[in-house]
Formats: C-alpha cells, sequence, structure tokens
C-alpha cells in the first residue's frame, strides 16, 4: 500500500467524512507533502462516491408510499381491539387457572375428610361414643408403647455402660498381675 | 412540528400526525431495509411495513434517549435480523442445498458479472452502469455480514459511525474496523473500476 501507515485511519476516517477537525489540520499538512496519500485518497474517494452511486435506492413513489402508510394503519386499526382482548386475556387467565385449582383442591380435601368420616362411623356400625372410647383406649397404648421404647433405651444403656466398666476392670487387674509378675 | 411533538400527538392516537411521522420517515426506512434486503424490493417493502407497524405499536417505550431515526432504525434492522433467522430456520428443513446455492450464489454468469475486455481497456465509460452495480453487489455480498451492514449504513445510508454504533449496539471503534476492512475490501475487489489506466 502506498499510504503511509500513521495516517491510515486518518485517511479513511477522512474519505468517510468522519475525522475531527482537529485531525483534519494535521492530515491536510500530510496530505500537502505527500504525495502517495494524496492520490489513495483520490482512488478512495472515487470507490466511494461510485459505490455510492450503484447502490442508489430507487425510491419510492408517492403512491406506494401511500399505499404502504394506509396499510399500515388498516392493520394498526384492526389489530387494537384484539391486543386489548389478548393483553387482558394474558392476566386474567392464570388467575382464573389458580382459581380453577384451588377450587378442585378445596372440594377434594371436603370429600375425603366427609368420606373418611363417614367410612370410620358406617363400617363399625358402633355408636359415636364408643368410636371416641376407642380411640382414646389407642391413645393410651401408644403413650404405653412409647414408655415401653425409652425403657428398652435406658436398659441398653446402662448394659453398655456396665460393660465397659468391667473391660476395663480386667485390663486393670491383668496390669496388676503383669507388674506382681 | 419537532419529531418529539410529533410522537407524543400520535400517543395520542392522532392520525393526522402518524401520516407526518411516516411521509418522514417513509423514504429513509425503505432505503434502510432495501439495502439490508440486498435490493430486493417486494421484501423491502414487507420490511418496511413490518418494522413501521412495531415501531407504532412500541412508541410508547420510545424514551428520546437517542434520535427517533436511530430508534426506527433499529427496529427495521432488528425486524430483519428476525425476518432472517426465521426464513434460514424454514429453508434449511425444506431445502437446504437452495439455501447454500442463494447464499453464494457460485455459478450464476460469472462472465456475465465480470467486465468484458472492451470495458476493462476503458472502465470509466462505466462506472456510472448496471455492470458496477451488479459487481458492487457481488463484493458485499462477499463481506462478512456486520461489515457488509456498516459499510451499507455508512455510505449508502449515510449515517455517522456514532450513529452506527447505537444502532447495532457496538463500540465506535468496533464499527470503525469493519467499515475500514470493507472499504479495503471493496478497493482490491473493484479495484478495474476505480484505478485509472
Amino acid at each position: 500500500m502506498n499510504t503511509c501507515s500513521d495516517h491510515k485511519e486518518k485517511l479513511m476516517l477522512d474519505v468517510h467524512g468522519e475525522l475531527t477537525a482537529e485531525d483534519q489540520i494535521i492530515w491536510d499538512r500530510h496530505l500537502a507533502d505527500c504525495d502517495a496519500c494524496r492520490q489513495e485518497r483520490q482512488r478512495l474517494c472515487a470507490l466511494i462516491q461510485n459505490a455510492k452511486e450503484a447502490g442508489a435506492v430507487p425510491p419510492l413513489s408517492s403512491e406506494q408510499e401511500q399505499h404502504l402508510s394506509s396499510s399500515v394503519q388498516r392493520i394498526l386499526r384492526t389489530e387494537k381491539p384484539d391486543t386489548a382482548s389478548k393483553r387482558l386475556g394474558w392476566r386474567i387467565a392464570p388467575a382464573l387457572g389458580a382459581c380453577v385449582i384451588i377450587l378442585f383442591a378445596g372440594w377434594f380435601s371436603l370429600n375425603d375428610f366427609r368420606s373418611s368420616d363417614t367410612l370410620s362411623v358406617n363400617s363399625g356400625m358402633v355408636p359415636e361414643g364408643q368410636i371416641i372410647v376407642t380411640d382414646e383406649e389407642l391413645l393410651d397404648n401408644m403413650e404405653l408403647l412409647q414408655e415401653m421404647e425409652s425403657l428398652e433405651q435406658l436398659v441398653n444403656l446402662l448394659d453398655k455402660h456396665s460393660l465397659e466398666t468391667s473391660l476395663l476392670e480386667s485390663e486393670r487387674n491383668a496390669n496388676h498381675v503383669r507388674t506382681h509378675v | 412540528m419537532h419529531d418529539q411533538d410529533l410522537i407524543a400527538k400520535v400517543r395520542e392516537q392522532d392520525k393526522d400526525a402518524l401520516d407526518e411521522l411516516f411521509s418522514r420517515y417513509m423514504q429513509k426506512a425503505y432505503a434502510i431495509a432495501f439495502h439490508l434486503c440486498s435490493g430486493d424490493r417486494e421484501q423491502a417493502r414487507d420490511l418496511t411495513q413490518e418494522a413501521l407497524l412495531k415501531a407504532v405499536r412500541k412508541i410508547g417505550t420510545f424514551k428520546g434517549e437517542a434520535s427517533f431515526s436511530t430508534w426506527l432504525y433499529r427496529i427495521i434492522y432488528n425486524t430483519w435480523l428476525d425476518s432472517r433467522k426465521q426464513c434460514t430456520r424454514w429453508t434449511d428443513i425444506f431445502s437446504p442445498r437452495r439455501w447454500a446455492k442463494q447464499q453464494g450464489e457460485p455459478d450464476r454468469d460469472i462472465l456475465e458479472e465480470q467486465p468484458d475486455s472492451d470495458a476493462k481497456k476503458n472502465p470509466l465509460n462505466i462506472l456510472q452502469g448496471k455492470q458496477l452495480d451488479r459487481e458492487l453487489q457481488k463484493a458485499l455480498q462477499e463481506l462478512p455480514e456486520k461489515q457488509r451492514i456498516v459499510f451499507q449504513f455508512k455510505v449508502f445510508n449515510e449515517m455517522s459511525i456514532k450513529e452506527i454504533a447505537t444502532l447495532l449496539n457496538s463500540a465506535e471503534g468496533t464499527v470503525k474496523s469493519h467499515l475500514f476492512r470493507a472499504t479495503r475490501h471493496l478497493q482490491k475487489t473493484l479495484r478495474d473500476w476505480t484505478y485509472e489506466g
């Protein structure tokens, strides 16, 4: 490349019209002295100018512009109520869903509760007072069972402790015998 | 009327304000869409329509931090990206070979696209012609996408580097780098068209 390496960026910015006023002064000074950069600049300017001309967009005719504008506005008019209802729908739908789930859950749990009551009453064909008594007995038994369990644990602990102490004693005796010997 | 006042009126569903806003930005929006769609007029019109629709729907979210034009151009760019993604997805599913051919267009009249020998002798005579347009399009398609878009925004749509950086959500240095590389590539590819003798 024929251009000076220090001014490569300035050259590019210049041909794209992006050079700051400050840099422009420095660049112009360099251009006055550097023939290669001047030629390179001319080539790049020609390239960009040609590209601009070749890439020019055929403008929309006024009819096309009008048509595009009216079609956008028509779509907006037709979709406005839809979008409003859609938004409302999106807001309401989760709330409705949650309500339905709560209702179902409530209904099922209530049914469950009722059926368990009726089953326990109906299956034994016994008066309600008797059922309460049997429940109390069951609770008493439960307490008894729990007490039994705790007693068992206590015995186990004591056994373990006594075993450990006897082992220690036997060890002590053995040591004593050894020292005597 | 200033853009901000016009936008405020559009927010209040003023039809005349919307007409005015469209007439101000329609041509520019179409020009950007035209280059993004590589010169396909129908696609460009569809893209413009879609982007304008989105812009009006979202006008409530416009805060005025950037200019309205930059905001609108960003919508056009994003809409183009979305439509291209969809297009790629469908064509990949149904016809991957055709898509590859469309992207590369390797065998389409290569000889026809080259400047003929007479033209090479005196390329300046044809610089204004359609052949350069085709050569330019071909050279642009060879560029990586970001470089091509930056070059198009800068040269064809006459945006500033700062504006392009805002639009693409990139650093100004990155935009400069893309622009310089694209310019160098085009300079190399279109050497016959720009160099004298």
